[in-house]
């Protein structure tokens, strides 16, 4: 056990402490004793929860292709055990390989550069295990690949930050692993050369010019290089003929793999805000951003931006004038950092998630066992 | 006991003289939905037409303690939407399309809009609903929220909660809210995947926004014929196995084929033990390359034919067979009562048997069509209500095939719901903390208990009162 960090709690450690369980049955006697203690847990409370001991795999039904694991376990080591078994979990964030599923799921790090084709998390769930604020285990859904019977009520936990109770154990089902992938890089001055390629790809891939050939698709811009990296199932030659009029300076490269590639980090990046537009608005807030020196990460197709800190003074009135703009547009704007910039005006909740999350937390947990729910998912 | 006047009184005010049913002839309408097993009399039914609407006569309701249940189109087969002496609150006048967004692909409609209409507006942007279960011809968009539904094509597309992005909602006390709204994916805890399958126990959603999903530029369908049940069922998995993910992947067996052919010749052999429905979609070159891994699959495990659908027209042949399978079945038996259990894929040989066995044990006849690829069975039990104890056979073998599918890990429903048909059997799948979980949930947001009592959790279940429910013997139906 390492100092400080608790396990079977005869003393209760200083706040901040992690509390690490080593069985799951600890977790239950963690919040029985916070909850006498009036102590509230989780990554909003008095103690976060690091559940990377329980991370057992309990169950890998290949021909059912389902997975059951212990959250303590990281989505990479999940993934590379699927795949082992040519099977594919399509969930991905950039640098994942350090994160536990329970991070993951509740700290609200399921998009991703394959959201758009895939979904999040939530839409790969089959069932989810959690415990309450009396310390049970309870679980919605089952592990089968199609179920109504009950609530589901895992996407109220999932980004929920603990809030309402940690997440122990997730059921997921899988897909077939996509083989034989085409993987394209274009690197180009402008983000709109760039949408251009990945419009282009739309419009070209399908009859009716409404397609979707993107399994996953990211624009960066990093050190002011615009980049856009997109994988596909179509062949090498249809990607290299997408997009052919508006290639003009723009450097390509298109490859094969045998196995989808995962999202890569960008190297320190650390974005202040995420910022969430209709698909059909995102090629103009990236012209916005495009005169701002920052870096960013975008999913076109989701709709999402995550934008990274800005320094320059005169940036930095045009890029809170942008997310003003943004939000009366009816878009949203959610800090990722403590401090971060956001124009809300007081008890303003638009999409209404707050003030029934908050219901929600009022009703399964009366005492605040649970540390509050985080303030800036909405 | 007749609803007190006022409260009719008050509905009319609010939707109308002509828009509160309470004519004895016309309620008899609304006495079941899908599941003609098991029927309750309203004592009105009330039409609005807005959300403000629903909501004051949702007010009225709740002011009065009278319960209220919202319905749709009454396609339901779990008794989801049935009232016994309570305010049906139908939603067929909410049936507006209020906008198709092709660029940013979604939809904004009333719960009213059916689920074909939707399709037919939109697949002129070369869009589509995704979920399309059997009844999409009549079943409406709200109902599919309420239940969750699926379809043939969610094995690669997945079901109704997938594709709802946001919905404007009246709760049980009348408030108004929305949840989400047109952005492709959702961060932070999500609502309004939450309510999507609650069955209208927590809130009736008034206006939905759903994801459109480009239409496939190209879809290829085949036909595999099986001397046995369990060729088919092995095909299923080898077919995932080989790493291919077709679209749809359905099972017919050869009770059911019979009455198909029967009644519409949609190309079926009448000497098979089961069909295998299969679709394939997407990438032309890819395609042809999953289509003959579908194919060896198949030989492989026993097909003795395997054949391609050569035109549109004979896709749609073998498509109409299947959409068409269940209400054939009435071309061979007065009555039927549709089940809906799931297994995982691997158990999906041993349940088919089970259900053979344990109708037999019955001495009733049972046919199945199968989403193969997602585990979910569908047994059609075939009974003569006529007969003593006909009906009461037919769910007792109903509920053996359910118990048998939760012994090998499956579940209650992967379509349909638990309605009023399952409710009983909720606690064989759940604990009591799963059960109390969900119950804190219900009763914390439908406090009164007046919105759609009765379904999905065992009647009476109130937040701590499961530990003292009964179990109920095999058979009890209540």
């Amino acid at each position: 056990m390492s100092p400080g960090v608790s396990e079977t709690f005869p003393e209760w450690p200083e706040p901040g402490v992690p509390l690490r369980p080593k069985e799951r049955s600890n977790v239950g006697e963690l919040i029985r004793q916070a909850r006498t203690r009036r102590v509230p847990v989780g990554s909003t409370g008095s103690h976060p929860w690091d559940l990377s001991r329980l991370n057992k795999t309990i169950a890998f039904d290949t021909p059912d292709m389902l997975l059951t694991v212990e959250t303590g376990q990281t989505l990479a080591a999940a993934k590379d055990m699927v795949e082992a078994e040519r099977l594919w979990l399509p969930l991905d964030m950039p640098g994942d390989s350090y994160l536990s599923l329970a991070e993951y799921l509740t700290q609200d790090h399921s998009l991703s550069w394959l959201s758009s084709r895939y979904g999040a998390a939530r839409d790969w769930i089959t069932r989810l295990t959690a415990v309450d604020d009396e310390g049970r285990e309870v679980a919605c859904g089952a592990k089968v690949v199609k179920n109504v019977a009950g609530y589901q009520w895992a996407p109220l936990y999932i980004g929920a930050g603990d809030a309402l109770g940690p997440i122990v154990e997730v059921s997921f089902r899988l897909l077939p692993l996509p083989t034989s992938i085409s993987c394209g890089q274009w690197e180009g001055k402008s983000p709109s050369s760039l949408m251009g390629i990945w419009r282009q790809g739309c419009q070209d891939s399908h009859p009716t010019g409404r397609g979707d050939p993107w399994e996953a698709i990211r624009l960066t811009r990093h050190s002011s290089q615009w980049r856009m990296e997109g994988i596909t199932r179509f062949p090498p030659d249809a990607v290299a003929n997408w997009g052919r009029p508006v290639r003009d300076q723009i450097q390509e490269a298109i490859t094969t793999a045998a196995t989808p590639p995962r999202e890569t980090a960008i190297p320190d990046f650390k974005p202040v805000h995420r910022i969430q537009v209709l698909p059909t608005q995102i090629a103009g807030l990236l012209d916005t951003l495009a005169a701002c020196q920052l870096d960013l990460s975008c999913y076109p197709a989701s709709g999402i931006i995550h934008a990274g800190p800005i320094h320059d003074d005169q940036d930095k009135q045009t890029y809170t004038a942008m997310l003003d703009m943004v939000i009366a547009k009816g878009g949203r704007v959610q800090p990722l950092r403590a401090g971060a910039h956001v124009n809300r005006q007081p008890g303003r909740d638009p999409s209404g998630e707050r003030t029934i999350m908050t219901r929600v937390k009022s009703i399964l947990d009366p005492e605040g066992v649970f540390g509050p729910l985080p303030e800036n998912r909405w | 006991m007749p609803l007190p006047r006022q409260l009719i009184k008050q509905l009319q005010r609010i939707v109308g003289r002509r828009q509160v049913d309470t004519d004895f002839a016309e309620l008899l309408v609304y006495e079941s939905d899908g599941l003609t097993l098991r029927t309750a009399r309203p004592g009105c039914v009330v039409y609005p037409s807005s959300t403000e609407e629903c909501a004051r006569v949702v007010k009225a309701c709740h002011g009065a303690g009278v319960p209220y249940v919202p319905r749709g189109a009454g396609t339901g087969l779990s008794g989801g939407a049935i009232s016994d002496g309570g305010v049906i609150i139908q939603l067929s006048r909410m049936s507006k399309l209020l906008g198709i967004h092709p660029d940013d692909r979604y939809a904004i409609v009333q719960p009213g809009v059916v689920n074909n209409y939707l399709n037919l507006q939109a697949r002129p942007h070369g869009l589509e609903f995704a979920p399309d279960p059997s009844s999409q011809a009549a079943c409406t968009i709200g109902g599919n929220l309420a239940e969750n539904a699926g379809g043939p094509h969610t094995l690669k597309y997945g079901v109704t909660s997938n594709h709802i992005l946001g919905q404007t909602v009246v709760f049980a006390d009348g408030e108004i809210a929305t949840f989400g709204g047109p952005f492709p994916v959702r961060t932070g805890p999500d609502f309004s995947t939450f309510l999507t399958g609650t069955e209208g126990t927590i809130a009736i959603s008034t206006e939905i926004t759903v994801r459109l999903v480009p239409t496939a530029a190209t879809a290829t369908t085949m036909l595999a014929v099986y001397p046995s049940v369990s060729g088919a069922t092995d095909s299923v998995s080898a077919i995932l196995a080989a790493g291919v993910l077709p679209t749809a992947m359905e099972l017919i067996d050869n009770l059911c084929i019979q009455a198909v052919e029967g009644h519409l010749k949609a190309g079926f052999p009448t000497d098979a033990a089961a069909v295998l429905l299969i679709e394939l979609d997407g990438e032309e070159q890819l395609m042809k390359r999953d289509a003959e891994a579908v194919a060896r699959a198949c030989k492989a495990n026993g097909a003795t034919d395997f054949h391609t659908a050569q035109t549109e027209d004979e896709r749609q042949s073998l498509w109409r067979g299947r959409k068409h399978a269940v209400g054939s079945l009435g071309k061979i038996t007065p009555a039927f009562y549709t089940n809906d259990g799931v297994v995982p894929r691997s158990k999906l040989t041993a349940i088919l048997q089970v259900s053979y066995k344990v109708a037999q044990g019955h001495g009733i006849r049972v046919a199945h069509v199968c989403h193969a690829g997602d585990g979910n069975i569908h047994p059609l039990i075939l009974y003569d209500p006529d007969e003593s104890q006909g009906p009461e056979r037919a769910m007792a073998c109903s509920e053996d095939i359910l118990l048998a599918c939760l012994e090998m890990g499956g579940s209650l429903t992967g379509e349909h719901g638990i309605g009023a048909e399952k409710r009983n059997l909720l606690p064989r799948m759940f604990t009591e903390d799963d059960l109390g979980h969900m119950l804190r949930l219900r009763d914390g947001l439908n406090r009164e208990g007046l919105l759609n009592p009765g379904k999905i959790f065992p009647t009476g279940a109130k937040c701590g009162e499961l530990r003292n429910q009964p179990v109920f013997p095999s058979g009890t139906w209540i």
